[in-house]
């Protein structure tokens, strides 16, 4: 069993390992911290292997552990809740940019940063999935949420992130 | 992936400051104190030890019985505190079914677990702190009985239970208005959630 477990880590750490390092960035902007929190997704992540029963997609797995792990992270670092928003408050972005550019596209990741870090729960766990490239589908597995709720959310960043770069919104 | 937004690939894209971790790294961490106890909490260990060490080393030097006891009480109190903490903070150590279930039905445990414990705070918190805290600022009181500073001691004495009082009941309300915030967290997920 251990030799799977450590098999199924070393396998899911590859594949997205990438994906874990962003999610910990969008969960907490201080660098020491972050380097906390991503150690404990791995370590959460090695552990939970030991009960992987297959009854999900290791992806969907990989970013439960994930998500979990920030979340307990955020509740125990009690952040100042009310400084944080609902998407649907969200009115103004400044600069719009366009993502061609490499400097342009590293402002552009700093602001999708900046919006993760503004929003509250579940708002910040759905974008940061869909980000990720998840579909609505995918979003419900990891998250739980309904899926009225998930297109709600992902229709709403949709039109946001159309106003950010000048699109039309779909 | 047809209707994919350009800004998802620039997302994934983006460029990750370099971290690996092995196998034996991981597995030694896991093992470690280290994934239990947080930064955080270690400084919040560091001031309750420093906390009792004060107040045992004022025990065994106060030269008036009822002092040493508003000190030694306050010392267990404290003691105690540190000790709750401690449960909690293993409590919410992710656990490695819990790690696995959907989001929502973990993040809503954590959120009911932290309101309880801002809700609890009067039996775990401020409750053990309260006896040694009456018992010393008593003590200030009663000893000055016959002297010439009484009436100084004794106003100092209630002052402080007053100061107390005020301190605990602002520390308990603020929890109060937390654990609302918590709550109304909880209705929020519930609601997207369908529960």
């Amino acid at each position: 069993m251990t030799r799977d477990q450590d098999a199924r880590y070393a396998d899911a750490a590859a594949q997205w390992g990438a994906a874990l390092q962003r999610i910990a960035r969008a969960t907490e902007a201080d660098p020491e911290r972050r380097r906390d929190l991503l150690q404990d997704m791995h370590v959460t992540l090695w552990k939970s292997f030991a009960a992987f029963d297959g009854r999900c997609s290791v992806r969907t797995w990989v970013y439960r552990v994930a998500q979990n792990v920030a979340a307990s992270h955020a509740v125990r670092e009690q952040r100042d809740r009310t400084r944080l928003v609902a998407l649907d408050t969200i009115e103004d972005i400044p600069d719009a940019t366009d993502a061609s550019d490499t400097v342009e596209a590293e402002a552009t990741l700093k602001r999708l940063y900046a919006l993760v870090h503004s929003l509250r729960s579940p708002d910040r766990e759905v974008i940061t999935l869909y980000l990720e490239g998840l579909s609505a589908e995918a979003v419900g597995e990891v998250t739980g949420l309904s899926p009225g709720a998930i297109a709600t959310r992902i229709s709403r960043l949709k039109s946001l992130l159309a106003r950010m770069f000048h699109e039309a919104a779909p | 992936m047809t209707d994919r937004d350009p800004v998802q690939d620039l997302w994934v894209n983006q460029q990750s400051e370099r971290f690996t971790m092995s196998v034996d790294e991981v597995r030694m961490r896991a093992g470690s104190l280290q994934s239990i106890v947080s930064r955080r909490n270690f400084r919040e260990y560091l001031v309750g030890g420093v906390l009792i060490v004060f107040f045992t080393a004022a025990t065994v030097f106060a030269k008036y019985p009822l002092s040493k006891l508003g000190c030694a009480l306050t010392a267990i109190g404290v003691a105690f505190v540190m000790w709750r903490l401690h449960v909690v903070v293993r409590a919410g150590t992710v656990s490695d079914v819990a790690a696995a279930g959907d989001w929502a039905q973990f993040y809503r445990g954590e959120l009911v677990r932290q309101r309880d414990a801002l809700l609890g705070i009067w039996w775990w918190y401020l409750g053990p702190l309260i006896p040694g805290s009456i018992v010393y600022w008593l003590a200030i009181g009663i000893r000055s009985i016959g002297t010439a500073s009484a009436v100084w001691e004794w106003a100092v004495a209630v002052g402080g239970l007053l100061l107390t009082a005020v301190v605990f009941g602002w520390v308990a309300a603020a929890n109060k208005q937390a654990a609302a915030g918590l709550q109304a967290e909880i209705a929020l997920l519930d609601r997207a959630s369908g529960r």
